[in-house]
């Protein structure tokens, strides 16, 4: 078979765990087979079939019509192929995924690329608390890959991040990139206060300067950097937009910190005019 | 055969394998990657006492480099993959490193990856950061007037070294002028270098010497002034030689370099004192590439 799609046809009642739907463990199955599939809402398990009306289509896709924030874990734990979502995600979305690529024409909620460690994620809209931060289960948020966030982001994205890129091109929420490992973090819009805290090393660039950073990052002046430069020129290959605000930072204020756990961590920051 | 009265001897020039890379390196602006480019390539005119051959190959712009800014296409060419590890981390680390606003990345796609700043962010003392954006690993060192960029690994292929032409003038003068107009053309050609000073080298060589220490002297069938002492291969009227010795990473490109640089030096013509182009070789055993000069100019 090709890909599939998936059309809700009733509002789920609770949240519906759809992390066994992923490329690899759909392939070579038939549309009868997937609609057999049991899932967990709620509670109880559930065949697939009765609540998604099933459709065959040309490209080699999982698609999620209608979806919402009930459905939860979409392509967790992937490691090749698309999903691509219309409508909102729940929580956990391409968290532990290692490849492939999944794209959401909406928002999603808390725990984006949670401990991801490789792939793409790309939401049009919003994403929730600790986007691209570690699970509860993890020691580390994602140790590579890649998230591109449309709109905002909530509190603690990045958390414990060990690698990878995650682009925010509207405003971040509290505590971003605390803990950071390594990793680095484009936020185009306002971050709100407590960037940065608990960063070992990694880099958050904050295209508009925050209003407040930490006590615990000293500042160690302005600078043109040639790695800025090398980061811009990746960034105009998968987010245009994201580009042309980085191009436009010829120089940066940094901060390093956090001095409170001996952190090498850098805040770079569009120098104010 | 003939180009302008200049006759084309019916002969071929012998080349051998070699490992090469190619490194970009960027600066604040031409002048300081120019420094950068002729430091790292100084000294690198032959394998024999060099440890490498290194030219500059060109000059980009800034839109052809990964930082946007001005730099230097160099390339290198080594025996051995080992060899090539020792003198790029060496170059790297003494002349691009050293030297003010530079960073320096791969210039290859494909070939086996080696090391290019995966050695030299230890200078960093611990203050060096890592960044990977996509599959490549860049390294920042913190550095007196900023950060040294640098991509963690280049890529090593295999290449060409020793393609070369000869060319015969009645004078010291005409033979210079010739060979200058062929370096000019011929660093047109990507791919290539000519690693000798100004793309020339006055002292072509024969395997071996009277002397048991030595692995080469002087090519006396070749030396003007001994005409009449030895079993020359010059013609009576031929006053100087200067040979063109190229580097490249593919055939292709080394006969095209071949091709213009003959036809720019025989733009000269025998009425102003180009006599003849020949080429070197050790009679075909050595190199498997044979560059046949009239093949290339048909």
């Amino acid at each position: 078979m090709n890909g599939v799609e998936l059309r809700l046809m009733d509002k789920p009642e609770f949240d519906l765990d759809i992390s066994d739907l992923i490329p690899e463990k759909i392939a070579g199955k038939s549309l009868d087979t997937i609609k057999r599939i049991r899932l967990s809402h709620g509670n109880r398990r559930i065949a697939l079939g009765d609540l998604f009306e099933l459709n065959e289509i040309p490209d080699e896709t999982i698609m999620f019509n209608g979806a919402t924030r009930k459905l939860r874990r979409i392509g967790r734990g992937m490691t090749s192929g698309t999903i691509e979502v219309r409508g909102n995600a729940g929580d956990e979305l391409g968290s532990l995924m290692s490849g492939g690529t999944i794209k959401v024409r909406g928002s999603a909620g808390d725990y984006v690329g949670g401990s991801m460690h490789g792939g793409a994620i790309e939401i049009s809209g919003s994403t929730g608390d600790f986007t691209g931060g570690a699970l509860p289960s993890s020691p580390l948020g994602m140790r590579n890959g890649l998230i591109r966030v449309g709109k905002d982001v909530g509190g603690r994205t990045g958390d414990r991040m060990r690698r990878g890129l995650i682009i925010v091109n509207g405003d971040a929420g509290g505590y971003c990139g605390t803990n950071m490992v390594a990793g680095t973090i484009i936020v185009a819009g306002r971050s709100a206060p407590g960037i940065g805290l608990g960063m070992r090393r990694g880099t958050i660039v904050a295209l508009q300067a925050p209003s407040e950073l930490p006590a615990t990052f000293n500042d160690c002046g302005t600078y043109s950097l040639a790695i800025l430069a090398v980061l811009s020129a990746y960034v105009r290959s998968i987010d245009r937009r994201a580009f042309s605000r980085l191009r436009a930072m010829s120089e940066v204020r940094r901060f390093t910190g956090d001095i409170g756990c001996n952190g090498q961590g850098e805040i770079l920051t569009a120098c104010q005019t | 055969m003939k180009i302008n009265g200049v006759a084309i001897e019916n002969t071929f020039a012998e080349a051998f394998p070699m490992k090469a890379a190619r490194i970009i390196v960027t600066a604040a602006n031409d002048t300081w990657a120019d420094h950068a480019g002729q430091a790292m390539t100084g000294f690198a005119t032959s394998v024999i006492a060099c440890g490498c051959e290194a030219g500059i190959e060109r000059v980009l712009k800034p839109s052809e480099t990964p930082d946007g800014r001005p730099g230097v296409s160099v390339l290198l060419f080594t025996m051995s993959k080992k060899e090539l590890i020792k003198q790029i981390q060496n170059r790297v680390g003494q002349c691009v490193l050293t030297c003010p606003t530079t960073a320096c990345y791969s210039g290859l796609e494909e070939g086996d990856p080696i090391a290019l700043g995966k050695n030299l962010r230890f200078f960093g003392d611990g203050y060096q950061i890592s960044k990977k954006f996509g599959r490549t690993r860049y390294w920042r060192v913190p550095v007196m007037d900023g950060e040294f960029v640098c991509e963690e690994q280049t890529r090593m292929v295999k290449a060409i070294g020793g393609g070369n032409f000869l060319i015969l003038a009645e004078t010291q003068d005409q033979a210079l002028a010739a060979s200058e107009r062929a370096i000019k053309a011929m660093r047109r050609i990507p791919n290539v270098i000519m690693p000798f000073p100004g793309g020339v080298v006055r002292s072509g060589s024969k395997v071996g010497s009277k002397y048991d220490t030595l692995p080469a002297s002087t090519n006396h069938r070749f030396c003007p002034t001994l005409k009449g002492l030895v079993d020359t291969a010059l013609p009576d009227v031929v006053g100087a030689v200067l040979e063109i010795v190229i580097d490249g990473l593919d055939t292709d490109s080394i006969d095209a370099a071949t091709k213009v640089g003959i036809k720019a030096a025989c733009a000269m013509g025998r009425k102003r004192g180009i006599v003849g182009i020949t080429a070197g070789n050790y009679g075909g055993d050595l190199g498997p590439y044979h560059f046949k000069l009239r093949e290339i100019l048909k």
